[in-house]
């Protein structure tokens, strides 16, 4: 795995070292020059001295005309070579390349003749001593009848070539430490700026089902990093919303299958060790509760069935008053019962495409959830409001609030929180909510400013 | 012993309150916890059995209500609610027992038994004054080498009395500790149970009276005559 770290060291050490050693070469070119430019006017002083003092005289015709021999040019500069620090060095030739004089510090060896002296002025060299040398050619010309002559002179480089060597001993040390403190400041620079990072991974390490009411701190973030720690703190609330909901979830079934399994077991333990006191209503309460059991395991087993029904459910053409008229009658006791009016509005010819089975589940589940939980005496009217929605169904829920109706399709939700009495376990509207899912159909809920909750069956 | 159950489920409730009666508790009970809170406060349970889901109020509230009012008897959540986080946060309020649903009926009173035991300080469940010997757990009597056979209210109403041996308790403590609610305050149940108590104790001329009455005040048990 890449770290970070390592991944900016491996970009950014590299790319300063690309840059020292661009920045070093382009020092060392830059003294280079300057070193050469400064031997260049060293032996462009010379050559325009060695112009002058060779340069004809302009005597009068009367007192005869003293001609100068380019054999002395050589003595002619000869006083112009006293610079004891500098090497100079200085040799004629004559048209056709013949030397004509030489400074005498040459000895044996030779300048070399530049056939085209305007071409390249200022050169390097090299004597066949090895000695580098700095070189500069032009021609004087010496009047008809001598014509022109090549002139070379040049000077040793000996004291430059010193001075680029230190250069480039002083570039390469400081170069490298430079690369080596710049790495210290780079690894010392990304672990600080890496800090909110590893604070980040350590606190999520931390984070348990136990701890997920704990928010990851958002002060002092650096901005790059706080929209990911504003996620996370995000995907935290949802977590805990649903490690709620499962731990909810988990109580009410517990409660929904321990109490009634409780009751049995209890009730037939003191029947067995008191069997003088059990009485017909021990069984009477024995038969409840296994009813209870019964109704929870079924409810359990119709969602689990919904939920993994997939792409078996088989579709016809339903008609919806058909089915809410058969699910009516299948409540009328408790709709006698509880004086319960149900007003029907619906389109009888209303026929649409779905499972019949699912659609008498939902429907079933909806009203047997109105005419239970309607007050008594109190009406219950299922009619279409609006074209998508297949029916809706109304009463009054004077108990109920907003919040209620975002929790009212979990599994196991009952408003009784102490989940009281054995009638209902809580799964009726659940299993209609994922039954109306396994069709494509959704349910939607809402309350009025009067109270009424309208549950409606509508097209996704 | 009397008790307090507060719980929600009818067939539970009626079956434990049974069980209960017929090990010689005296038992009130109650499916609502805001009335199960306003019963703890006014009378003098020895043990409260409370569950947790409750009507009203949340047992827990219950729990955390009744130990605000200092009120230190000892309570046992029975409860569906079977996590470690929740027998965590149950013992942590202040219950001093948690026993989870289902549970075998045995179980549930020996656990009361226990922490009734607690409230008087008594680790060993046997209980002795002179020869008289009551074996809490066995639920026996013996006198001398004699057992003796009691029902379960004399039973009753001769622990709570060796429980507080020498001390002189009223017939309203024993009214309130032996008997549940339903008993008339004007009967004279306690007097009658006294006097069979004493006939059932009373193996042989020879056995020294035990319990004695103290006029206008109540009854004491003790070897000597006060």
């Amino acid at each position: 795995m890449k770290s970070i770290r390592s991944q900016l060291l491996l970009w950014l050490i590299p790319s300063f070292i690309i840059i020292a050693i661009l920045a070093g070469a382009t020092l060392y070119l830059s003294e280079k020059r300057r070193l050469n430019d400064g031997l260049d006017n060293e032996l462009n002083k010379l050559a325009r001295a060695v112009q002058l003092a060779n340069k004809m005289p302009m005597l009068p015709r009367r007192l005869g005309t003293a001609m100068i021999s380019p054999n002395n040019i050589a003595e002619n500069t000869q006083r112009l070579l006293s610079d004891e620090n500098k090497v100079f060095y200085i040799q004629v030739w004559d048209e056709v390349g013949t030397t004509l004089s030489k400074s005498e510090n040459l000895a044996e060896y030779q300048l070399s003749y530049q056939k085209e002296q305007h071409q390249q002025k200022h050169y390097n060299s090299q004597l066949a001593s090895g000695e580098d040398i700095r070189t500069h050619s032009f021609t004087i010309s010496l009047g008809p009848r001598v014509g022109e002559i090549a002139v070379t002179v040049a000077i040793a480089k000996t004291e430059s070539n010193q001075k680029l060597a230190t250069l480039t001993y002083q570039l390469i040390i400081g170069g490298m430490l430079f690369c080596f403190l710049l790495s210290i400041i780079l690894v010392f620079t990304i672990r600080r700026t890496l800090t909110p990072i590893q604070y980040l991974s350590e606190k999520v390490a931390e984070v348990e089902a136990g701890t997920l009411h704990n928010r990851l701190n958002l002060e002092g973030v650096p901005k790059e990093i706080y929209p990911l720690i504003s996620r996370l703190n995000q995907l935290l609330a949802r977590l805990e919303k649903s490690f709620e909901r499962e731990r909810q979830f988990n109580n009410d079934l517990a409660h929904e299958l321990r109490t009634p399994l409780a009751a049995i077991r209890t009730t037939s333990e003191v029947a067995m060790k008191w069997p003088e006191q059990s009485s017909v209503d021990d069984y009477r309460y024995i038969a409840e509760s296994s009813a209870q059991l019964q109704n929870t395991i079924d409810s359990l087993l119709t969602l689990a069935r919904i939920e993994n029904s997939g792409t078996e459910i088989l579709t016809e053409k339903v008609n919806v008053f058909t089915i809410v008229e058969e699910c009516i009658a299948l409540q009328s006791s408790l709709i006698k019962e509880r004086g319960i009016t149900v007003t029907l509005s619906l389109n009888e010819q209303r026929v649409i495409t779905s499972n019949s089975h699912l659609l008498r589940i939902i429907i079933s589940n909806l009203i047997n959830n109105s005419v239970e939980y309607a007050p008594e005496n109190s009406e219950v009217i299922i009619g279409s409001k609006r074209n998508p929605l297949i029916l809706t169904i109304a009463n009054l829920a004077p108990n109920l609030n907003k919040s209620d109706l975002t929790t009212m399709f979990d599994r196991l939700w009952r408003k009784d929180s102490s989940r009281t009495g054995t009638n209902h376990v809580g799964l009726g509207l659940s299993i209609a909510h994922s039954a109306a899912a396994a069709i494509s159909l959704k349910l939607t809920v809402e309350l009025d400013d009067k109270q009424i909750l309208i549950m409606g069956l509508a097209y996704e | 012993m009397k008790l307090l159950l507060v719980e929600d489920s009818e067939a539970l409730s009626r079956a434990v309150v049974k069980a209960l009666k017929a090990s010689g508790f005296a038992v009130d009970a109650t499916d609502n916890g805001a009335e199960g809170l306003w019963m703890s406060l006014e009378n003098d349970y020895d043990v409260i059995i409370l569950d947790i889901m409750l009507p009203g109020l949340d047992g827990r509230e219950v729990l955390k209500k009744l130990r605000e009012a200092n009120n230190e008897t000892p309570v046992l959540f029975l409860t569906a609610k079977d996590s470690i986080e929740d027998r965590v946060a149950g013992l942590r309020l202040g219950a001093d027992d948690y026993l989870v649903k289902s549970f075998a009926i045995e179980e549930l009173i020996a656990r009361v038994e226990a922490l009734a035991r607690r409230k008087y300080q008594t680790r060993s469940p046997k209980l002795t004054v002179g020869d008289l010997i009551l074996d809490r757990s066995a639920k026996t009597v013996t006198r001398g080498m004699q057992s003796v056979s009691l029902s379960s209210q004399l039973f009753s109403l001769l622990e709570y009395l060796m429980l507080h041996e020498g001390i002189v308790i009223s017939r309203t403590q024993i009214e309130e500790h032996i008997y549940d609610e339903q008993i008339s305050p004007m009967s004279n149940v306690v007097d009658t149970a006294i006097c069979a108590l004493r006939k059932a104790i009373k193996i042989s001329k020879s056995n020294a009276a035990l319990i004695h009455t103290r006029r206008g005040m109540g009854y004491v048990i003790s070897e000597e005559k006060p």
